[in-house]
């Protein structure tokens, strides 16, 4: 259902000259999975999700999510997609009904389809106590079931989480955990990324290695153990990443070119 | 590419509603605008009434020398000037008047009036000194300067004194006016005039309070005077309209309609506009700077609603805040003026009848005026606002765009401005002065015939930022711009190393300021200049700056950038060589056009406000007149401007905003700025006009040349116009399609036009379909 194919994205910087945050990044996911995006702060994950959610424009690739190519028809890919995001806010004088309530009157439900959707999302994420509290006043664990609930409300083939349990406590981070769990087991295409590896040795089934806006290895999770003699998801991130770093030269790829050294 | 669908209202709508309630919830911001002006009001127009209780004046002081050879009747009473010289006879204590009298001796006042009397012969001395001015015919520097030290002198000594007003009478004085009523009574004439006695003196300095006290002296002097001169013509037996013969009356008519309108027409516009920008500026900042800070933009942005639809949406909510703001404080203030007028004109009954509010009718039309006004400063609020990276920065951008706005409000309540066609369709300027006509005469059927013009023009204006509001919503450096380092260095040195193909709109807006404002700077020393030579020279000369003009301010200033900041000189400039078939059809085109502009541009005169003053004129006749060489004038006038505007405007600027499938939107932009260079209104419009001629001709040809070769041709056919006289009589087809008349000169006949136009159009058709070079024919 995401088929991403050979995503370049540049910027243009001041201070670095151009950055490139994706260089030829690949890969699909199917229905019922959920995919790992693995990957170091700075990787280009953001990046490559926000493509993929038509909010930035590639410089280069295509991509598509569910049919619909994100450059040719963005607004057929935002009506198919749930995003969730540490920099997708909410907005503090709406109560968490009001804003479930809101976004899914944007993706076109009808009054009888909202009510319905927004009862059965409360239930399943335990949200009745307060629903209608505003959401400045709600922890940071509520604040996320309500985005999640928001992701939701328009029950989206496409799943996009980036980074979904930053800032969350154990407990609350489990819990959001678990509902992806559950939302793979009805059938939605998932795309995670974090930078947690205990995260994804739970949840992911295929996963990609990102770093520097390279993907390093792609593929099953337990393929890519055996074939890297490494014990454990992480050890086997470090040597791809130490590996790269030792090949790549150091004038190329995407060294910042300022003569300050800064 | 699947086709983009129509605006979703009912998504507008939803955005819209939620912004409002959200704003709305933000109970600061509701006391803001709602509370604080129907609070603020009252509470001034209260403080302002109280602080004019306590701060009043202290009485100044004025000294009188000589006040023994005052006449009756009495000036002086007591220790100030009698009651029954004053307009106001409350005002007489504002004066303490100390004189040598003996009742009124204190140890303060003798040594004032010690002081008075060495002032007096500083004064004397400084008389004494003017007296040997007659002496010699020019002013010595010497002289200058003693005099001006005298004064500095009585000046300081005044103030030490504490004096404010010091009169000095000469001696003698009631006797001199004695000896005067004397002759008078008794008719008879003397060798010598009888007026020539030395007369009071009134010396100030030239402070504030002290003038200020010096003028009501004046005044309790001239009413004494009055009655001294009524009396000597009593007792002369003479009637006592004598010193007046004609003394005509005069009556000012004046409408209470006319009246409030006068005040009302100056404070209504000023608070209209400023609340109306207040009103619109803090929500805008909140809704497109405030969302990219808290992190909902993004939220906002992967929901399918579309850019546009959510620029329309918060611009609702901020002309719903602006307007809400105007009417409140607009309201408020009214009411409370009124009330203020009313309760001072009880407590002092001799002010001047109130002032009556202003009529129902315009009240109407004051909240009317307010919509353009609302929507086009919410507009660009708006996209202000969304250019800033966070609220702070917003919120600096409210400073310059206040002042430019109160300029453009002071020019409009200034009386020298009237409404006129080319002010109304001026942004802020047309509402404005549409509204002050309107207030004074709500239903003059002439005025309301500009209210199209006025409300569409605005419509207009607000249009164009929301557009630049939605490109900004689609670029991702606008949106995700993080805090960047500028550093100069970097970005010239980046201007340098990294040149893109073809110029950015900053470069197209660097060299159309420097075009502008050097015509501007140059035009006081050019005219200096010429006025220094001869006058047969002035006409050739004027040529020869004009050329001189051209290239510096156009064709240098296109170059220079394009050299350092371009790396594809040939394609900014569009140097592609042209086939014959294009500079046949821009030559044709021009000369079919000519007659056509020139016809329009005669029948618009009305238009536009005359832009050149009359010697201006004149001038221009003789310098394009036939005492010029024909290869000169169409060097200055056809071949130059050609080469260096269409550089300038059609290479340069052109190629700046030129996008694949935007191409119409850059020759629209570069022949706004072609005619904004032009600076006079009536050439403004036809210059804008004929630069989308132009445009078309560069883009459809993608060359430079054609656009050249028409602007050579159109230029020069009216250059030869001005020269060539018709053969007299008129060949019989010539008579057909052209005509003499006596103040234009050469005119068109219709079926001239008529051809002229059908060869246009046919033209025309065929540049739009031109092919693009490669493409196969």
């Amino acid at each position: 259902m995401i088929e991403v194919h050979d995503l370049f994205k540049r910027f243009p910087d001041l201070q670095l000259g151009e950055i490139v945050a994706l260089e030829g990044v690949s890969f699909d996911v199917g229905p019922g999975e959920v995919f790992g995006l693995l990957g170091p702060n700075g990787a280009g994950k953001t990046t490559c999700l926000r493509i993929l959610s038509t909010i930035l424009t590639p410089t280069a690739g295509t991509a598509s999510v569910d049919g619909r190519d994100i450059v040719l028809d963005p607004d057929g890919v935002r009506a198919r997609i749930g995003f969730l995001s540490g920099s997708t806010g909410l907005y503090d004088r709406m109560t968490a009904r009001e804003t479930v309530e809101y976004f899914g009157r944007l993706y076109g439900l009808d009054e009888d389809r909202l009510s319905a959707s927004v009862e059965r999302i409360f239930n399943t994420l335990s949200m009745n106590d307060f629903a209608d509290t505003l959401n400045g006043r709600l922890s940071t664990g509520m604040r996320q079931k309500v985005s999640i609930a928001r992701a939701l409300v328009h029950d989206p083939p496409v799943l996009i989480f980036d980074e979904p349990t930053t800032g969350l406590d154990v407990l609350v981070a489990r819990a959001v955990l678990d509902t992806v769990a559950r939302l793979r087991d009805e059938g939605k295409c998932i795309i995670y990324s974090t930078h947690i590896m205990r995260e994804v040795e739970r949840l992911c089934d295929r996963l990609a290695i990102i770093h520097r806006g390279r993907i390093l290895a792609t593929g099953l999770q337990r393929d890519l153990l055996e074939a890297s003699e490494q014990p454990d998801l992480e050890e086997h991130f470090f040597e791809l990443v130490s590996r790269y770093e030792n090949s790549s030269t150091p004038a190329g790829g995407t060294e910042p070119a300022n003569e300050d050294g800064s | 590419m699947i086709p983009r669908p129509r605006l979703d209202l009912r998504k507008i709508r939803i955005v819209f509603q939620r912004e409002l309630r959200d704003q709305l919830r933000d109970r600061r911001t509701l006391f803001m605008v709602m509370a604080l002006p129907v609070l603020l009001y009252p509470a001034l127009g209260i403080g302002m009434l109280q602080m004019a209780v306590v701060f009043s004046e202290k009485p100044r002081t004025v000294v009188i020398l000589g006040s023994e050879s005052l006449p009756a009747p009495r000036l002086i009473e007591g220790s100030a000037f009698a009651a029954r010289w004053f307009a106001d006879p409350t005002d007489a204590p504002r004066l303490t008047v100390e004189t040598t009298d003996r009742n009124q001796q204190s140890p303060a006042i003798a040594d004032r009036l010690a002081d008075a009397r060495e002032i007096r012969t500083l004064f004397d001395q400084r008389s004494e000194l003017l007296g040997t001015e007659d002496l010699s015919p020019v002013r010595t520097p010497e002289f200058s300067r003693e005099l001006q030290r005298v004064n500095e002198l009585i000046n300081q000594r005044l103030r030490d004194a504490g004096i404010d007003v010091l009169v000095v009478i000469p001696d003698g004085f009631a006797e001199s006016l004695e000896e005067v009523n004397r002759l008078i009574t008794s008719r008879s004439r003397t060798a010598e005039d009888p007026s020539e006695y030395p007369r009071p003196v009134i010396l100030v300095s030239g402070d504030e309070k002290s003038l200020i006290a010096s003028r009501r002296v004046e005044r309790v002097f001239d009413s004494w005077e009055n009655e001294l001169l009524r009396l000597r013509l009593e007792t002369a037996g003479l009637p006592s309209s004598l010193p007046s013969p004609v003394a005509a009356t005069v009556i000012k008519i004046v409408g209470s309609k006319q009246e409030s309108a006068l005040v009302w027409g100056k404070l209504y516009p000023v608070i209209l506009v400023l609340m109306t920008v207040t009103g619109a500026f803090y929500p805008a900042v909140d809704l497109a700077a405030g969302e990219k800070e808290r992190g909902t933009m993004e939220t906002l942005l992967i929901s399918p609603v579309r850019r546009i639809e959510l620029v329309l949406a918060k611009f609702l909510t901020v002309l719903v805040f602006s307007i809400a703001t105007a009417v409140l404080n607009l309201v408020s203030l009214g009411l409370t003026a009124t009330y203020m007028v009313q309760l001072v004109g009880s407590v002092n009954p001799t002010a001047q009848a109130s002032l009556p509010p202003p009529p129902t009718s315009g009240v109407i039309w004051i909240l009317i005026m307010i919509l353009p006004l609302a929507a086009f400063f919410s507009a660009i609020s708006l996209a202000l606002a969304t250019f800033a990276r966070s609220t702070r920065e917003g919120q600096y951008y409210l400073s310059p765009l206040m002042i430019i706005v109160m300029l453009l409000v002071a020019l409009a309540v200034s009386p020298g401005v009237e409404l006129q066609p080319f002010h109304s369709v001026l942004p802020v300027l047309g509402p404005i002065l549409l509204l002050r006509e309107l207030l004074v005469n709500p239903t003059a059927a002439e005025t309301l015939a500009y209210l199209p013009a006025v409300l569409g023009a605005s419509f207009v204006y607000a249009g164009m930022a929301l557009w630049w509001a939605v490109a900004q919503f689609h670029s991702e450096s606008v949106l995700f711009r993080e805090a960047e380092r500028f550093d100069l260095r970097l970005w010239l040195k980046r201007l340098w190393t990294h040149k893109p193909p073809v110029p950015g709109a900053g470069g197209a807006i660097a060299c159309l300021a420097v075009g502008l404002f050097g015509q501007v700077l140059l035009m006081q020393p050019l005219f200096e200049w010429l006025t220094s030579l001869p006058e047969s020279e002035r006409a050739r000369a004027a040529i020869w700056a004009l050329v001189g003009q051209q290239i510096l301010l156009f064709l240098l200033p296109a170059w220079l950038l394009a050299a350092t900041l371009v790396s594809d000189v040939s394609r900014t400039f569009r140097l592609r060589v042209p086939t014959a078939g294009s500079i046949a059809v821009a030559a044709g085109l021009a000369a079919a056009l000519h007659p056509l502009v020139q016809e329009l541009m005669q029948h618009l005169q009305w238009f536009f406000p005359p832009g050149l003053p009359e010697g201006s004129l004149d001038f221009l006749k003789t310098m394009l007149g036939p005492s010029q060489p024909a290869w000169l004038l169409l060097l200055a006038v056809a071949v130059v401007p050609a080469i260096c505007e269409e550089f300038l405007f059609r290479g340069y600027v052109l190629s700046a905003f030129d996008r694949p499938g935007r191409s119409h939107v850059a020759i629209v932009l570069s022949a706004f700025a072609f005619g904004a260079v032009h600076m006079i209104p009536h050439q403004v419009f036809y210059a804008t006009l004929l630069g989308l001629v132009l445009g078309l001709l560069a883009i459809r040809t993608c060359s430079i040349w054609p656009g050249l070769a028409f602007h050579a041709v159109f230029n020069g056919i009216a250059v030869l116009r001005e020269r060539w006289s018709l053969p007299d009589p008129l060949p019989a087809w010539g008579d057909f399609l052209v005509s003499n008349d006596a103040d234009a000169g050469l005119r068109y006949d219709w079926p001239l036009l008529v051809i002229a136009a059908l060869a246009a159009t046919v033209l025309l058709v065929i540049l739009k379909r031109w092919p693009a070079p490669g493409d196969v024919r």
